[in-house]
């Protein structure tokens, strides 16, 4: 067996193998033998079928069989002998398959880059920090009251914030549009749910009232059949009502279920709730900003074997349809996600070979605690930590976090790092907003 | 000898172990013929067909098989056999000829 290997890329190899034509001929004379003892065919008795005439309706096949499996096993052993790994499945491409000659084929595919990471003192880290201020909790309060509001009807004219219940109907030419009537509906004046002009026509009017008037649809509007169109509506008020939010006092306390000091309660477990938010809102800007200083010191090429397995899979957790296989949503699904999915393999080629480079490995100790802490939200922790042991999928990847927060930790102690002042606020908004998307 | 007859002669070849060792121990080949067919005319029509010397013929008329269904009786067809030598150096080779 005659190996050669070429190096096409960085990544890529493409290895050609050619096998000696005895050892092909061998192959499939040891499987038309085998199988000869086993066909039957009319006129003979079982195994009594002469060799020619099993190679006449066989041997095709038989050695269609014969050289896909020789390729498998050669392609096996010259990767071992040229101490190759690839990634991904190898693109085999048969050369020569003519009788009698040498067996010869070529096998493209790509390999792990081979790298050392460096540069983790040049990784810029800004930590932000903030404290959980009164204001931050009144803010978390007000916000809540905005949840909780009760609507109760006043004798005003409707107008901004009011909300109010109509009946309607929309005609187009003299027909009713579709989606166009409804009685009793709710809207909310200033929320933009309808359009602004339907919001004019019906502003300053009072309980009781019904009113007529044409609208335009604009031309962008969703709906294309109606876009452009004109339709006049005839809108009766059934009533107008104000919103009222709730007092901040006991029986407010009482309705998040804290039964205990009223208001000064809520407010200390606003406060707790919103510091462990705090915390964990910092610890994910900082780990995002030591991950994007590791790929931004360390440029390495990403297998594109690697990068369309995680493409596929970041499309299965969208989730991307299924069946969605012809070449358009083939092209969608790579224009999405092409960049993230590069940006993971990078990473998690730096992450695994930080772990082995510097000798990280992962702490089983805190993969219990990891384990604890994503159970105990759970109404039955026990329950769920031995699903998590019992499934190996599921705890590598919990493994897998946790080595992630070693490595993190690990850069950390090598990154500049510097502190700087934040709020609540601030902190919270992009870690809540920004997906990991936007870098790479 | 008349062509059209001729073509109507051979039938299939009979493929069993006993016909392939003939053809391997004696050069023989072994048809199924038309029942009506004459030891000359199977030689003429296997010697046009597959372009073969024939150094003689031996016929056979094999009984159909009587088969029952039940209460009917049933019975296959006669039909005949020919084993044909051939001169040494010819050979008709069927999984080619295919």
């Amino acid at each position: 067996m005659q190996v050669s290997v070429e190096t096409l890329s960085d990544l890529e190899r493409r290895v050609t193998v050619q096998v000696p034509a005895a050892k092909v001929e061998k192959e499939i004379d040891d499987r038309l033998q085998s199988l000869s003892r086993r066909v039957k065919v009319d006129g003979f008795r079982p195994g009594k079928v002469p060799l020619k005439l099993v190679k006449k309706i066989y041997g095709d096949q038989v050695r269609y069989e014969a050289i896909s499996e020789l390729v498998q096993h050669t392609l096996h052993e010259a990767l071992v002998q040229e101490k190759l790994n690839p990634l991904g499945g190898p693109k085999v491409e048969p050369k020569n398959l003519e009788e009698g000659q040498d067996l010869e084929y070529s096998a493209t595919f790509e390999v792990m880059p081979e790298f050392e990471p460096t540069g983790f003192e040049s990784i810029q880290v800004e930590r932000p920090t903030a404290e959980v201020t009164e204001q931050d909790i009144d803010a978390m309060i007000e916000n809540l009251r905005q949840q909780r509001k009760t609507w109760a009807p006043v004798e005003q004219p409707a107008g901004e914030g009011h909300r109010v219940r109509i009946d309607f109907e929309g005609k187009i030419d003299g027909q009713t549009m579709a989606g166009g009537k409804g009685e009793n509906a709710n809207l909310v004046l200033g929320e933009g749910s309808m359009l602004k002009d339907f919001e004019a026509g019906i502003a300053g009017l009072t309980t009781g009232a019904e009113t007529e008037f044409d609208l335009t649809f604009p031309e962008d509007y969703h709906a294309q059949e109606i876009a452009g169109k004109t339709a006049r509506f005839w809108v009766k008020i059934n009533s107008v009502e104000e919103a009222s939010l709730p007092e901040v006092d006991d029986a407010f306390a009482a309705s998040f279920d804290i039964h205990e000091e009223g208001i000064a309660g809520l407010r200390r477990s606003l406060r707790e709730n919103m510091e462990r938010e705090l915390l964990d809102g910092i610890k994910t800007a900082v780990k995002r900003q030591v991950m994007q200083g590791l790929l931004e010191a360390n440029p390495v090429p990403t297998p594109q074997a690697l990068v369309e397995l995680e493409i596929e899979s970041l499309a299965r957790q969208l989730p991307f349809p299924e069946d969605a296989k012809d070449e358009k949503s083939q092209q969608l699904k790579i224009q999405l996600f092409e960049a993230e999915a590069r940006r993971r393999v990078a990473l998690g080629m730096l992450i695994s070979q930080l772990a082995t480079s510097q000798g990280i490995t992962v702490d089983e100790g805190r993969i219990r605690n990891q384990l604890e802490s994503l159970a105990s939200t759970y109404q039955e922790p026990e329950e769920v930590i031995r699903w998590y042991e019992k499934t190996p999928q599921a705890l590598e990847s919990v493994r897998a976090s946790v080595l992630e927060d070693q490595i993190v930790e690990w850069l950390l102690e090598r990154a500049q790092v510097s502190e700087k002042a934040s709020t609540f606020a601030e902190i919270m908004r992009p870690a809540a907003k920004q997906p990991l998307a936007t870098a790479a | 000898m008349n062509q059209e007859r001729l073509l109507k002669i051979l039938l299939a070849p009979h493929v069993s172990e006993k016909a392939n060792r003939l053809t391997e121990q004696y050069n023989q080949v072994v048809f199924r013929v038309a029942r009506d067919a004459t030891k000359p005319e199977i030689k003429g029509a296997v010697e046009m067909l597959f372009s073969v010397k024939v150094k003689g013929v031996t016929v056979v008329n094999v009984k159909g098989k009587r088969k029952r269904f039940g209460a009917m009786q049933g019975q296959r067809s006669d039909w005949k056999k020919a084993y044909v030598s051939l001169e040494a150096g010819h050979e008709i080779d069927f999984l080619v000829a295919e």
